[in-house]
């Protein structure tokens, strides 16, 4: 009996495992792209048919009904094109028949010139900021969250660094609240009012490049920078 | 005896799963490394290639005569350098060893582009541009042998993952140690770059323009003391809660920094007041204070008229703003210098107003410190009508057009018509050089409902 009870419980783990991989890939199917099958209607079930119609897979009327007709000839098609038979238009079949299913009208192919007084702003640039800012030094003065701002984008303006905000951000081994993901904790209030100052040039640091903290650098290089001023725990030189 | 088999067959599946699991992660660590390294390769393999043309389009400047193909490879070398400092700072190398390469890869696109603008003027290359061209292609040469070579030694299968699997290690002092072939590679060619030429020329990278521009201020050095007393007195009544000061530097303004912690005012308990005073002459440089502003009891213009008065009582005359933007309940006003009408866009301070109760919670004058100083305007070679003739014919021109000096990214300044057009219901500002009459400069305003921002 306790045999049979140790086993049920090795099977119930097992099963419990797999369900959850198996939950994983139901759920990324369940997210897939619309498709057209049996029963649908509609303007594009036209246009299917109009397709098939021309490239002779299908002679019934064009009725904008998905039925039997259609099937069949949705079947044929995917079977010459060696596509998964199953006579339903998924995302794959729609492509090799050329058919936009998605409900995305194609552009007309007229454009405007378009006054900008929309959609132009730096908010983006500011949130990439404050990110940048909260990891690196959210327990700083707020003089000191300005400051690490200026660094960053002191830096873009450097011949030696990235020539973008993002560039320099995510430059490889530059921030230590990249590498371990701080930077992708939302931005502190006081980081979005620091970013936003140092977008708009206030520099308390004059133009350093580097700003290390004399308790934890690691680096050795990093000692013989040129030390222009120290806000809170960080040291900011050039 | 069956509850021990029994325990025995837990534990069996446990390992199992465990060890399928573990198979699992590895697998996923596995491919994550080699889509990384996959990543790296194809920068490395962009950056050569990028190298190489940047060598061959330097050459070939050297020989051609042509006007028109000269733009085209200049072009093409600045785009060429751009990407390749853009491939070579996304690839996991510490930056003290490649910092040199980035510069000169910066460097060689801007010079191109600076040549570029020169030979659109119809000026011919003098010896010192051929002189640093060759420089710069010798240099490009050897880059490209050098990064040749290693992936001919050294990158053969994932070169990339170790040095990913170093930054991920808390050992980073005692790993850094045992240097991967590509860092001595690459530092061995820095060390080559000691005669690296000092490029200078009309250029954001320029060497001039990298150093910085020297502090035009002028007075008597101040002492502690002093700048205390001046700090307390621009801000009005406070008591000082810690000071510091920055290193002396040619390049940039040095300061005495105080902490300062306002008396008597409402909400101000929190957060306190930053101010930098000039060891020189002893002037407020930088201003900041980050306290809590809940409601706006100030309009717009108001808010203007107050910093105006405050720019005014605090000595700084000849003022005009002429930008300003709100946010937070904080309205960032940008004020420029005027000297006998022409507007002076280097000389700029900003200012930034609570809009709660009309105190001042930012101020910086670093611009206006280091670029003011009395000008001698010339007489604008070109009369408004004339210069007015340079503008498009597309735009419709609103007002007539000021003069003034406007600042560059190498630290040049320009004196210019600004001319306020209208398109298609979106206002720019076109600078017209009053010397040469060329176009210098298109600035985009932007309105919206928290202020004007240009682009």
């Amino acid at each position: 009996m306790k045999k049979i009870t140790a086993v049920a419980c090795g099977i119930l783990i097992v099963i419990f495992s797999i369900s959850i991989f198996a939950m994983n890939v139901y759920f990324s199917r369940a997210l897939a792209q619309e498709t057209l099958y049996w029963g649908s209607r509609g303007n594009e079930v036209r246009l299917l048919q109009e397709t098939l119609k021309r490239w002779g897979y299908y002679d019934g009327p064009i009725d904008s009904v998905y039925g039997g007709g259609t099937f069949t000839a949705v079947k044929e098609f995917q079977r010459k094109n060696g596509l998964a038979v199953d006579g339903v238009v998924g995302p794959q079949t729609a492509k090799a028949l050329g058919l936009r299913i998605d409900g995305n009208k194609p552009d007309t192919g007229k454009t405007k010139y378009t006054s900008g007084n929309k959609g132009i702003s730096r908010n983006d640039d500011i949130t990439l900021l404050a990110k940048a800012i909260t990891g690196e030094a959210r327990g700083e003065p707020y003089i000191g969250q300005v400051a690490v701002g200026a660094v960053i984008l002191n830096r873009v303006k450097s011949p030696t660094f990235p020539n973008t905000i993002a560039g320099v951000i995510y430059q490889p081994g530059a921030f230590t609240a990249v590498s371990d993901g701080q930077i992708n904790l939302a931005p502190a209030d006081s980081c979005l009012k620091a970013a936003r100052d140092s977008l708009n040039g206030w520099d308390p640091t004059y133009g350093s490049l580097y700003y290390w903290n004399p308790a934890t650098a690691t680096s050795k290089w990093i000692w013989s920078r040129k030390v222009s001023v120290k806000i809170g725990k960080h040291w900011f030189g050039n | 005896m069956k509850r021990r088999n029994t325990i025995i067959a837990v534990l069996a599946i446990a390992l199992i799963i465990t060890g399928v699991w573990g198979y699992w992660q590895y697998r996923d660590k596995d491919r994550y490394y080699t889509f990384l390294d996959n990543q790296f390769q194809r920068m490395f393999y962009d950056l050569i290639g990028n190298v190489e043309t940047i060598s061959t389009d330097i050459s070939k400047l050297l020989v051609s005569s042509q006007e028109k193909e000269n733009i085209v490879l200049y072009s093409n070398i600045l785009m060429n350098a751009y990407n390749a400092q853009d491939n070579l700072a996304q690839l996991p190398i510490r930056h003290s060893e490649v910092n040199k390469i980035e510069k000169f890869l910066n460097q060689v696109g801007d010079y191109t582009f600076a040549l570029s603008r020169k030979s659109l003027n119809g000026d011919q290359l003098n010896k010192k541009d051929i002189a640093n061209l060759e420089k710069l292609q010798g240099y490009a040469v050897e880059l490209g042998k050098d990064l040749h070579n290693l992936h001919d030694k050294a990158l053969k299968g994932h070169i990339w993952k170790g040095e990913l699997r170093r930054k991920g290690t808390k050992k980073l002092n005692k790993e850094a140690k045992k240097e991967s072939e590509i860092q001595v590679k690459l530092v061995k060619f820095q060390e080559r770059m000691i005669e690296y030429p000092e490029l200078i020329y009309d250029g954001p990278f320029s060497e001039h323009a990298i150093q910085g521009m020297k502090p035009r201020l002028e007075g008597k050095k101040i002492n502690e003391e002093e700048a205390k007393k001046r700090a307390i007195e621009f801000v009005g009544k406070a008591t000082v809660e810690k000071t510091a000061k920055s290193e002396e530097n040619d390049s940039r303004i040095s300061t005495y920094s105080f902490t300062l912690k306002p008396e008597n005012k409402e909400g101000d308990k929190q957060n306190p007041i930053y101010i930098d005073i000039s060891k020189t002459g002893g002037y407020p440089v930088l201003l900041l204070n980050n306290r809590k502003i809940d409601k706006a009891n100030i309009s717009g213009p108001q808010a203007v008229k107050i910093a105006s008065k405050f720019l005014e009582e605090k000595g700084f005359k000849n003022m005009k703003p002429t930008f300003s933007l709100r946010a937070d309940n904080v309205l960032l006003i940008n004020y420029v210098y005027v000297q006998d009408n022409v507007i002076m866009y280097p000389d700029l301070i900003k200012i930034k107003v609570a809009l709660d109760n009309g105190t001042i919670v930012g101020f910086d004058s670093t611009k206006y410190l280091t670029a003011n100083y009395k000008r001698n305007i010339p007489k604008p070679k070109l009369t408004p009508e004339k210069a007015r003739e340079k503008v498009s014919l597309r735009v419709e021109t609103v007002e007539k057009p000021r003069l003034c000096y406007i600042p560059t990214p190498y630290l040049k300044e320009i004196f210019c018509y600004e001319f306020e057009v209208k398109y298609k219901g979106d206002t720019f500002f076109v600078y017209i050089n009053a010397e040469t009459g060329e176009e210098e400069k298109i600035l985009k305003l932007i309105k919206r409902e928290n202020g004007i921002l240009m682009i």
